[in-house]
Order: C-alpha cells, then structure tokens, then sequence
C-alpha cells in the first residue's frame, strides 16, 4: 500500500479508520460539521496539536485526526489516547521534501497538505510505534 | 444577551472553557448553584451565543467572542501586570513537565511512580496558584477542584488522572491554561 502522508503515530492501534479529509480551521467549521450530521464520515485535518476547539468533535466520537503540527505529547496527543482515536501528527507528505519547522512560516508547507488531502477518501494506519500513516483509498 | 455580566461571564466562561458539558457540571466547575447556570445558559441558547448537542452546551462564535471581550475589559490590568506576567512565563515551565508526565503515565499504563511525580506537580501548581487568587478570586475553584480529583487518584481512582469525560486533572489543568491565557491575552486558538 502506498501512502500520501505520515507523521509521529499518536499511540499504536490496530484500528484502520476511513472517511473523507476535512480541514477544520476554526471553531465555526467543527461547529457546521456537528450541525451537519456527518462528523463520523470524516477524518478530520487540522493544524496544530493545543487546537482546544476540536474537543467538541473528539467528545462526539470523531473517528480519526491529522494534525500538521504538533506531538504526542501535547494536549490533542492525550486525549486522542483516551479516547482510542487514531491521531497522526505533524504529517508532512511522502511526496514532498517540505517539513514542518517550529518557530517558522510553516504557511506553504500547510497549504500544500491540505490541498492533498482535502476532499479525499484516505485511511489511518497507526499499528506501527512510531510512525502513523496516511493511505489514499479512492 | 450581548454585554455579559459577571454572573453571565462566569458560566458561559464554564461552557468556553470545558468546551461542551452539562449545566451540572459547569455549575460544579464554577462554584454556582445549577438553577443559576440553567437561567444563564436558557438565556443564552435563545440566542446565536450558545447551542446545545447530545444534552451538552457549547458555544457558538458569538459567545466565544462576548467571553473574550469580557476578558479583555476584566483582566485589562492583568495582562501588563509584571507579578502575572512573571508567575505566567514560570507556569509555562510547569506546563511542559506536566503534560510529559501525563503522556508518560498513559504510556506505563497508570505506573504508581509516574503517577506520584505527576500528582507532585499538580500541588506545585495548586501551591502557586496562591499567589494568584488575591488578584483573581475565582481561581478558588481551581484549588478546590484539583484538590477533590487529587483526592479521588489517592484513593485509586485512575481515570480521574487524564480521563476526558469527568473532572479528570488533565481537564482542569487545561482549562486553567486555557484560562490564564485568556486572562493576560494570548488565546491559545481563535
């Protein structure tokens, strides 16, 4: 199987979860996609790993998460871990050279990932330690 | 419900802060009384402040900008105010030993020892907090809710170490950063 991104692996889990990539930049789009209906259909990109406003979308059972920024050690890394939601961290694509700098202008580096993967069909594989993976499946 | 009083403040800061929760336990995180947090949160879901979902509010853009606003005119000394500045920039410090000592604990699978050192930071926390509370009462709450969970670990109940569906320690530590944040304008996100 190829895959399109990867980053730090959150916690090791057999589970493979697939949906839809939707970016969430702020608090109004995890509003809509609550109010949609439709939050178990995704799996959710966001940018960093303290983003405090997707806690509504973890509590209503999202089924999986990329963030672009961001550790397993951080806020978005623990409670992904209590909730046995697959979460992939500080993606970068497999295709790209680009990566994430901390302290940097990471803005191209973000757009390139989310126009990537934005509107696909992908799935989380997360069974490996260290390493958390992206697959395109349509 | 477009300038909040204090009392408005105080809850729908609970709602902003613990993200989507209960009037229960808003009111328990708060320190009112739940026919007083029904009142204020009543009011404001006839608005575009508030929604609710499976039971449990949270706020819309609207509100989370009225809290924000109120914080700015509230805590308007605070945030050039070099005690709170200076205590903020060594909780900082806290912080980072804090959220890897949690990270730690859920990897060694509750280990006791990890589990102590964890708790020890937690009191550090609770300890400074002190210096805090003659210039921002209700960080009171804080206190006495750490102490409460602290207690409920003591006496073997793990998941109130970083559990996300009860006033485990990990929530009430990252709604107090959220908090204190706001208090001297850095919000952590829109």
């Amino acid at each position: 199987m190829s895959y399109i991104a990867e980053g730090y692996n959150s916690f090791e889990t057999k589970k493979t979860p697939s949906g839809i990539v939707k970016y969430l930049p702020d608090p109004k789009s995890v509003i809509a996609l609550i109010q949609s209906g439709k939050l178990k259909e995704h799996i959710l990109l966001v940018q960093g790993g303290t983003t405090t406003f997707l806690a509504p979308a973890l509590s209503l059972g999202s089924i999986g998460v990329i963030t672009m920024s961001g550790a397993p050690e951080s806020h978005l890394g623990i409670l992904s871990r209590e909730f046995q939601m697959p979460c992939v961290m500080t993606a970068y694509l497999t295709g790209s050279e680009s990566r994430y700098v901390t302290g940097g202008n990471n803005d191209a580096h973000f757009a390139a990932i989310i126009k990537a993967l934005e509107g696909k069909k992908v799935q989380l594989h997360c069974e490996d330690r260290e390493t958390g993976r992206v697959a395109v499946i349509a | 419900m477009k300038d909040l009083n204090e009392q408005d403040f105080i809850v729908l800061n609970g709602v902003h802060l613990k993200k989507m929760a209960t009037a229960e336990e808003i009111a328990d995180a708060v320190g009112l009384d739940v026919s007083t947090v029904e009142s204020v949160l009543g009011a404001a879901a006839g608005t575009d402040f508030l929604m609710i979902a499976d039971g449990r509010h949270l706020l819309l853009p609207e509100g989370t900008s009225a809290v924000h606003d109120y914080y700015r005119t509230a805590y308007e000394a605070m945030r050039s105010n070099q005690v709170v500045l200076a205590w903020y920039e060594r909780f900082e410090t806290v912080n980072e030993q804090f959220i890897k000592q949690v990270s730690e604990w859920q990897s060694a699978d509750g280990d006791e020892r990890i589990q102590s050192r964890l708790i020890r930071t937690v009191e550090r926390l609770t300890k400074n907090l002190q210096e805090l509370i003659p210039l921002i009462p209700r960080y009171e709450n804080y206190v006495s809710r750490f102490g409460n969970s602290v207690a409920r670990v003591d006496h073997g109940e793990k998941d109130f170490v970083c559990k996300p569906t009860i006033d485990s320690v990990h929530n009430i530590w990252f709604e107090f950063h959220e908090d204190i944040l706001s208090v001297i304008g850095r919000p952590r996100d829109t």
